[in-house]
């Protein structure tokens, strides 16, 4: 835990301070955008008990399709191992977007984190993010990791796709405990039932 | 409504559960209530998702908050924890945050109730001796050994302290090969490492199963019953006498008092935000140091104008938590045969090993004698989430794509990765306390806890000096990047102070037997009562005094 901030590791619990954004005027005008999108955006009330599979109607899908391919670059299949695409990891991400309990800048950052990469897809190679090659989209994502707020987002994208990649396969991601074999981890049991899993509790 | 009972009881941890167990037992008619839900072990999963990343034991950050003053430069800087993410909650359900216990269970020594008289004042620290002798805890000790379940293997070293019995009622639990090696490796030292006591039975008690390994034991409620949580060493017994009633989402906002400064009745929300009224002869608050003193600062009354206890100042002072830090190594499979790689890799066996051997220094580099520290050893947490979060990040920044996919298979598959703890006093300061913040409320209205977490330098120099001697021991063991780091972080669920006990009520709140000074019936039970916090963790110590102060208690009221 390196006497840091860290959760649930060891004897002492010192709290994680997790990444929050910084409201510069990027956010803000961003944020606008976002407010402006929620029209098309069926409105979330409540965490969905559904499938993550059946809500990726939280994101256009314009949204969905740069979400998918973000996460695709960061963390991509391979000859033997699970890549975000095998393991649900952008269906994970919009149902995270549903969840009552979480910080709503949070939620307001994963969606402008998505709108950003667009608009410096656009900005530096007059192209949307998904029609970029390899290396276009790793200098997309480089030069968003330089500023604080793209940092900040693609840390939290990574996270989530840790997220998808680990938990138990009851949350709709880890397809076939793909992400448990590939790193040889055994989870504990009792394993996470319909009746305690996350959204069920907060959905009681 | 109005509700009638014998012993209130505010929280259902660690201090609460010995008053309810001891004082059903007697024929009492007990009502604990408690702020969270009431889970039984059929509730319990080891789902990192609801449990750890979601922190579905701790209270939301929307709903209930600490204000936190941290020092930048020479200001005390304060924050909502909702603001900064800093989340400062323990456990909150019935048993509370002894659920969610690791139950590193190492009784403090002799020289800890007299920190003062033995090792003389520092500068800038509030040090005081306890108002009681080890000799007094020392039967309570053995009490919550047999009562709660504590399991290991006395091993004769420099600070063993005095015991009554002569190992403890449980055997250690089954251990990992790793243990041999830090034996070994200590043995070549000069070193006696020590079996670590834990609170987790290793056969079956009662109706409670003994531990199944599961791997996921710090930061989750047990499912077999084999951890000594309150709810299942304490409560669920208690709870067959049929004298104790529990009730959840009891969130106790305020204790009102008589015109002669007795507490007559508690005041709590229930889940419907109706309010209750709770009577009864006697009150007990245990609900955990912080929220402790936060209860009395909001239960003005006419002899109590600042807060229950408070007449002299001294609520919510000198809050502690646990200084000290943390140390790494890892263990390649490369450099172990393929049978040592087998035992190495035996998932949810224990490392269960400390060190004493620094408990009290005596080095010139640090001036002479002072007091020392505990070290405990133990994996990094099975978690396999929150290990792949410190993956994500390289030395110049954040790594993904294949590189990233590398490092996690080589870290997950490769290796293995043993931590020490490092557990030292933190010293009682003017700068660590707890009052109500003028601003920031909860869901219900009421003001939150606002704490100052200022720690002394002194603390710093002990952990360095610990941190270096065991990093040598991983040396000894092989290890590899060996690193430490010790700093004046302050973590949440260790947690002491405020209310401190003492015979002089100019400086204490809370008199030998835990009673506020200037209030004939009500009694503080968790961890508020320490003036000092020794250097080990603290939930065996509060079960100790609460069984002492429940026999206090018995005796009262049986009179």
């Amino acid at each position: 835990m390196g006497n840091k901030n860290v959760t649930s590791d060891s004897i002492k619990v010192f709290s994680e301070k997790p990444h929050r954004n910084t409201l510069n005027r990027r956010h803000f005008l961003l944020g606008m955008v976002a407010i402006s999108a929620t029209v098309v955006i069926p409105s979330v009330i409540a965490c969905s008990a559904t499938p993550i599979h059946d809500i990726h109607n939280q994101l256009s899908d314009k949204d969905f399709n740069t979400l998918i391919a973000v996460q695709n670059h960061l963390f991509p299949t391979s000859k033997n191992s699970p890549g975000a695409q095998d393991i649900h990891a952008a269906q994970y991400y919009t149902w995270v977007l549903t969840d009552p309990y979480r910080d709503p800048d949070s939620i307001k950052q994963m969606r402008n984190g998505i709108r950003w990469t667009q608009e410096t897809a656009t900005e530096t190679y007059n192209e949307d993010f998904v029609s970029l090659n390899f290396e276009e989209k790793e200098n997309v994502l480089q030069i968003m990791a330089q500023e604080g707020w793209g940092e900040n987002w693609l840390s939290v994208v990574l996270t989530l796709i840790f997220e998808a990649l680990l938990s138990d396969p009851i949350y709709g991601s880890n397809d076939h405990e793909a992400g448990w074999k590939w790193l040889e981890h055994t989870p504990g049991v009792p394993r996470a039932t319909n009746e305690n899993m996350y959204h069920k509790l907060i959905l009681s | 409504m109005t509700v009638e009972t014998e012993v209130c009881i505010v929280g259902s941890g660690a201090g609460a559960g010995p008053i309810a167990y001891t004082l059903s037992q007697a024929g009492k008619k007990v009502l604990v209530l408690e702020k969270g839900p009431w889970y039984t072990e059929k509730d319990f999963s080891k789902d990192e998702i609801s449990v750890c990343r979601r922190s579905m034991y701790t209270p939301n950050l929307k709903d209930e908050r600490h204000v936190l003053e941290t020092k930048h430069k020479d200001h005390w800087d304060a924050k909502s924890t909702y603001d900064s993410g800093r989340d400062f909650w323990n456990g909150s359900l019935v048993g509370g945050s002894s659920n969610l216990m690791s139950g590193y269970f190492h009784r403090l020594k002799p020289n800890d109730f007299n920190l003062l008289s033995t090792y003389g004042p520092i500068e800038g620290a509030n040090v005081a001796d306890w108002p009681i002798k080890y000799e007094d805890l020392e039967p309570f000790y053995a009490m919550t050994e047999e009562v709660v379940g504590v399991s290991g293997k006395v091993v004769p070293h420099s600070f063993q302290e005095p015991r009554s019995t002569p190992d403890f009622p449980y055997p250690k639990l089954t251990e990992n090969y790793i243990s041999e090696l830090i034996d070994q490796a200590c043995n070549e030292m000069g070193y006696t490492s020590i079996p670590t006591p834990r609170a987790i039975v290793s056969k079956p008690k009662d109706e409670r199963n003994p531990c199944y390994y599961s791997n996921y034991c710090g930061s989750y409620p047990c499912s077999s019953g084999a951890k000594g949580s309150a709810r299942a060493a304490l409560l669920d017994p208690a709870l067959k006498t049929g004298n104790l009633t529990i009730t959840p989402y009891a969130k106790v906002f305020k204790l009102s008092t008589d015109e002669s400064g007795k507490v007559v009745s508690a005041h709590y929300y229930d889940e419907n935000k109706n309010e209750i009224i709770v009577k009864a002869k006697t009150f007990v608050v245990a609900c955990q140091a912080i929220e402790t003193s936060r209860l009395l600062f909001m239960s003005p009354g006419e002899k109590h104008p600042n807060g229950i206890g408070n007449n002299n100042g001294q609520l919510g002072k000198n809050i502690i938590f646990s200084a000290g830090g943390v140390g790494h190594g890892e263990f390649p499979y490369d450099k172990f045969s393929d049978e040592e790689v087998t035992k190495l890799k035996s998932r949810g066996t224990f490392v269960n090993r400390s060190l004493q051997e620094w408990y009290e220094i005596d080095d010139e580099e640090l001036g002479g004698k002072v007091k020392g520290g505990t070290v405990d050893f133990l994996w990094k947490h099975a978690n396999p989430i929150a290990r792949s979060i410190r993956l994500k990040w390289g030395k110049d920044g954040l790594i993904w794509g294949e590189a990233l996919k590398q490092r996690m298979h080589h870290y997950f598959t490769q290796e293995r990765h043993l931590t020490f703890e490092i557990f030292n006093d933190w010293l009682p300061t003017d700068d660590c306390f707890v009052t109500l913040d003028d601003e920031v409320t909860d869901k219900w209205g009421d003001p939150v806890a606002k704490v100052r977490l200022g720690y002394h330098e002194h603390d710093l120099k002990i952990g360095e000096y610990i941190a270096e001697k065991t990093e040598k021991v991983l040396e000894q063991m092989g290890a590899e990047r060996i690193r430490s780091s010790v700093s004046g972080s302050a973590p949440a669920n260790l947690v002491a102070g405020g209310c401190r006990f003492g015979d002089d009520p100019q400086t204490s709140v809370l008199d030998k037997n835990c009673k506020v000074h200037d209030c004939e019936n009500l009694y503080v039970t968790d961890a508020s009562f320490m003036p000092t916090g020794g250097s080990v963790p603290y939930t065996f110590t509060i079960y100790a005094n609460s069984f002492r102060v429940a026999e206090h208690l018995k005796e009262k009221l049986s009179r």
